[in-house]
């Protein structure tokens, strides 16, 4: 035990003295951005997905939401409260309200009755309008639009039902709870007076809910037990995923971060690579004299693995001291932009930066390690080749392996692990492609430029190594910023500034014109879409039915009635998937969202049969479209042909932007004496939740993206540093055969062009494959080719390289061809 | 460490042979080597470049096993021995001194001693080393990193460290061979004198058969065969045959 502790020690003398003499720096320097990169990444990913779920939370008024259209079994409450979580019952329905005052006053609302008028989670918002008071018996809150519409003071009564019940304040309702249900404006009582109201009857539609809040943990097996044992007609709502499109824009958002991070370890750990080997070399000479002296290849295999023990765990220990630091420097950003800001803690995210630290620098250097303490003795006295069994390149991605899981979420281990390894092969191909073309253009050269590749092909083993880092390096940068500005372009697309923010539903053919003109007159041009209310029953004369499909979604849309367009020309915001050829055309046609295709299996050509409020209609798949539902412009899951024979029942639908809420308010106003029955839904304040969600989401990508920059540089100067020796050999030998200064730096620096051009090339080209890529499968954006990527990643990658090789040779020179043999002996 | 019996000899070579194998075709190195080296004995060897004076070396050394033959390394036979017994075998009773020197760059002439004293977790290894460097007339430059010293003061940072476990057997590879004259033979002589306060045995591979004949014994390996070429019974009990 004594032994092994002094063995440490002389490990932790031994790593000490090179740090000081600067040997193993850049090795340093790379575990350091790695794993600073990871505490930072995992604490700022971490506590943003908190602090979004928070807000989601917030939003809904709980963590989960238990909703159906059948009152809740209580087994489901005392499951909740047995596992330690929070509970409360709510229901909403439908109903008119009216002001007793003026008896001609009707206005639709989305009565909802609470147990408490407290929310688990968040806190009521009062809004200005009224004087506001707690919610007590016989009493309302209602939404701030209610008192224009219903033309109701302070201290005024309502008719809900049987009841007459006191306003006594006035609310923002929660809104990113299924939206677009809760189109009439929303009054609030307590559970306890809804009997009173006699709204509860036969034909009453009534939906129940079960709010639940508390403890991750127990809410994640409440969740466990609810899919496993749930009825198909509860529906869940989760925090998680309070919309599906929100749940796939965050998922995106989530796994670029976890990409940025791996990028930033993946890259620092190219520069392992690179700097253990060159370090390490230098050892193999010493290694060789102590085995000769008698040292043990366990005791040496000790000592070293200590070595790298400290300088893994200082580089870390370093490396997740200033990602605290950074933390902190963020922390007061971050609560700027989410609020409220939930901390993650330090605990976790430090824990992954240390361990990290320590896999990358194993996985990453174990092959020069393996191959450092295969210097046997005898290479004191001669020059022998260190042979490395081919097992340590499996414990080497076995490590791999295990450092990519603590970062990425396992179900796309997989899918970077093939790409990986996919990439490591053609880069390695490519990089020998090009030096080959280079030493094939090296007899025709002249000069200068023929002592430069003569320089590069001296050492061709490490310029491969140094051209598939360097190219890797801008292959990842590269693709990282035009991926952020693809990724960033996609969601400001998908919500634009003037996204729509109020629809108007339920417009009947006879109010058409009206509604039209009313829109015109207020400046407002927008269609109006021909809808009907249908379901969807049949698909090649085989009934659909409910209780056939496992998916609760499949299960509900077949149960309830969809809004179906009726449109000649398919919206140009959609895009289109796939097409029937025009010659296999038979009867009418409709387009199905790719989605709900793949959902029901539809396939192009299918024969679908609609119910529609009791005639059946039969379409034929004609062709699938990808939607944003995001984007809150008008999107159907079907789009059926017009059928000049027989007319369907229509209604109209339409969306636009109108900025002012004011004038928002007197829309709804005027709809209501004008075309009655007619409904607006203003979404503003939820376009303002999502767009604020967004921005937080864009934010932490281009601020993650820095380290991976940080990274990136680290490894550029220790590629050049690993062939720096070589180099000053020739320069030395150059200068003693009388060469210039000014000849000489034009030989190094048309080397580190040629290298910078070769490295272009291949990072260009990669990244412009899987840009194209990536544009296809992730971000639904149309793939092109771009000579902006091809331009910028030459020029950026040879002035990297010329400013890096100018920087690092500098010094170099300037010396005399003495003072060069001198730096060559050290 | 091993201990040997004293009456033993330092290093033994019963009929040795080393052959390689290249293209098919054997190579014979080495060919019925005889030689016996008693303790405190300074032995020369010298030959032309490529002549197998390192393989011979190395086999002596215990770094590389004789194909033909029996080689005896302080008492033990060395083709009995796996690598790791080898290492045991020479752990503080070997010491090596190089052409090229073999300090580590990034390290001081003090940090380069305290190397194989470190590794071996010897007590009081700071004095110790430092007492080396003063030996060599290096006190003063400890703290100089080896691009900072000349090349006979880095030869003398490598014969500190060599001498610094005290050997029983120093094998010297051309050890003045990268220096000029004048240095040399400083080198030289403190490499003798070394030998003689500590009673190491000198295994020395030169050119310089001035600096060869300084020995107790000198042999000429030639075509593979190590020939007599100076035996001297007065300073020591080996011979060649």
């Amino acid at each position: 035990m004594y032994r092994k502790a002094r063995e440490s020690l002389t490990a932790w003398r031994w790593f000490f003295r090179s740090l000081k003499q600067g040997d193993w720096l850049w090795l340093f320097i790379a575990i350091i951005i790695a794993s600073l990169s990871v505490t930072s990444i995992s604490y700022l990913g971490q506590s943003m997905k908190q602090s979004m779920l928070d807000k989601a939370a917030q939003n809904l008024g709980a963590d989960l939401i238990l909703r159906s259209s059948r009152p809740l079994e209580p087994r489901w409450q005392s499951l909740a409260q047995t596992l330690g979580l929070q509970t409360q019952n709510s229901l909403n329905t439908v109903t008119m309200a009216l002001n007793p005052k003026f008896d001609t006053n009707f206005q639709l609302v989305n009565l909802r009755a609470v147990e408490q008028a407290e929310p688990l989670r968040g806190q009521i918002q009062p809004s200005p309008e009224l004087p506001w008071q707690p919610l007590g018996a016989d009493q309302v809150w209602i939404e701030p639009k209610l008192i224009e519409q219903l033309k109701l003071e302070a201290g005024g009564e309502l008719l809900l039902g049987a009841s007459q019940l006191k306003v006594i304040g006035s609310i923002q309702p929660s809104s990113l709870l299924n939206p677009m249900s809760q189109f009439a404006p929303q009054i609030t009582m307590l559970l306890s007076d809804f009997a009173a109201t006699q709204l509860l009857g036969p034909g009453s539609r009534i939906t129940y809910e079960l709010a639940v809040a508390g403890d991750p943990s127990a809410l994640q097996r409440f969740r466990e037990t609810l899919k496993r044992d749930a009825p198909n007609f509860v529906e869940v709502i989760s925090a998680h995923a309070p919309s599906e499109d929100l749940g796939k824009t965050l998922d995106r958002a989530w796994l670029f971060l976890d990409l940025a991070a791996l990028s930033a370890v993946f890259v620092a750990g190219l520069s392992i690579l690179i700097a253990s080997r060159f370090y390490l070399q230098r050892w193999h000479s010493t290694l060789a004299l102590l085995r000769a002296f008698g040292g043990q290849d366990r005791a040496l295999r000790r000592l070293f693995a200590w070595q790298f023990f400290w300088i893994g765990l200082s580089g870390s220990g370093l490396g997740v001291v200033l990602g605290w630091l950074v933390i902190q420097l963020l922390n007061p950003w971050l609560e700027q932009q989410f609020s409220p800001f939930v901390s993650a803690g330090f605990l976790l995210p430090m824990s992954l930066g240390l361990l990290s630290g320590l896999l990358v620098l194993w996985s990453f250097a174990w092959q020069a390690f393996q191959e450092a303490m295969a210097t046997t003795p005898l290479q004191v006295l001669k020059n022998l080749q260190n042979k490395v069994p081919f097992y340590h390149w499996l414990i080497s991605f076995a490590l791999m392996l295990l450092m990519l899981s603590l970062i990425v979420q396992w179900h796309y281990l997989g899918w970077i692990l093939l790409l990986g390894l996919l990439l490591s092969l053609v880069f390695y191909s490519s990089a020998a492609a090009l030096l080959r073309l280079l030493k094939s253009v090296h007899p025709s050269s002249r000069g200068w430029l023929k002592i430069s590749i003569a320089g590069i092909l001296k050492q061709s083993p490490l310029i491969k190594i140094q051209l598939i880092s360097i190219g890797l390096v801008l292959f990842v940068l590269m693709l990282m910023t035009f991926v952020r500005q693809d990724l960033l372009q996609a969601w400001q697309n998908s919500l634009p500034s003037q996204a729509p923010n109020t629809f108007i539903l339920n417009v009947q053919p006879d109010q058409q014109d009206s509604v039209q003109n009313l829109l015109q007159s207020q400046k407002i041009v927008t269609a109006m879409v021909p809808m009907a209310r249908g379901r969807l029953i049949e698909r090649n004369q085989q009934p659909l039915l409910a209780e056939d499909f496992t998916e609760a979604r499949a299960q509900r849309l077949l149960q309830r009635e969809a809004n179906i367009a009726v449109l000649a020309q398919l919206p140009e915001h959609n895009r289109i998937l796939a097409q029937l050829p025009v010659e296999d055309y038979q009867g009418l046609g409709v387009s199905v969202e790719a989605d709900i295709a793949a959902l029901f299996g539809l396939q192009l050509g299918d024969q679908l049969l609609f119910d529609f409020a009791g005639q059946t209609r039969q379409y034929q798949v004609r062709s699938l479209r990808q939607v944003q539902w995001q984007s809150f412009e008008l999107n159907f899951f079907f789009i059926v042909e017009p059928d000049s024979t027989q007319s369907l029942p229509i209604s109209y639908i339409s969306s636009f932007y109108q900025s002012s809420a004011v004038q928002r308010n007197a829309l709804t106003q005027q709809l209501a004496q004008e075309a009655p029955g007619v409904l607006l839904v203003d979404v503003e304040q939820i376009i303002q939740q999502i767009r604020q969600i967004m921005d937080q989401a864009s934010g932490a990508v281009s601020a993650l993206f820095v380290f991976t920059l940080a990274a990136s540089i680290a490894v550029l100067f220790s590629a050049t540093l690993a062939s720096q020796e070589s180099r000053i050999q020739t320069w030395l030998l150059l200068r003693t055969l009388g060469a210039s200064s000014r000849q000489i730096r034009w030989i190094g620096l048309t080397e580190f062009a040629l290298i910078g051009l070769l490295a272009g090339i291949l990072a260009a080209s990669f990244a412009q494959l899987v840009s194209i890529l990536i544009a296809y499968q992730l971000l639904d954006s149309a793939p092109h080719f771009s000579p902006m990527l091809w331009g910028s990643t030459l020029a950026i990658s040879l002035l990297i390289l010329l400013s890096v090789g100018w920087l690092s040779q500098k010094p170099f020179l300037r010396m005399s061809a003495n003072q060069l043999k001198r730096h060559l002996k050290s | 460490m091993t201990q040997i019996p004293s009456s033993a000899p330092i290093i033994q070579l019963d009929n040795i042979g080393y052959q390689v194998r290249n293209d098919g075709q054997t190579l014979s190195i080495l060919e019925h080597c005889q030689l016996h080296v008693e303790p405190g004995q300074s032995v020369a060897i010298v030959g032309r470049s490529g002549s197998g004076k390192s393989t011979l070396l190395a086999i002596m050394a215990g770094l590389e096993k004789p194909t033909q033959g029996r080689a005896f390394l302080l008492g033990q036979e060395i083709s009995q021995l796996s690598e790791d017994e080898c290492a045991k075998l020479r752990a503080q009773q070997v010491g090596f001194v190089f052409q090229n020197f073999q300090l580590l760059p990034s390290m001081t002439a003090l940090e380069n001693v305290l190397l194989p004293l470190e590794l071996f977790q010897i007590e009081q290894a700071r004095e110790k080393a430092l007492a080396a460097l003063d030996k060599v007339g290096l006190h003063q430059r400890a703290k100089h990193l080896p691009n900072q010293l000349s090349g006979g003061e880095q030869q003398r940072v490598a014969i500190a460290r060599a001498f610094v476990t005290a050997p029983k057997v120093l094998f010297a590879d051309e050890p003045t061979g990268n220096l000029d004259e004048q240095t040399a033979h400083q080198i030289q002589a403190l490499l003798f004198e070394l030998q003689q306060t500590q009673k190491t045995s000198l295994i020395l591979v030169t050119h310089d058969m001035h600096y060869a004949h300084a020995c107790d014994q000198v042999l000429q390996l030639q075509q593979g065969r190590l020939q007599p070429l100076k035996q001297t019974p007065t300073l020591g009990s080996g011979h060649v045959s």
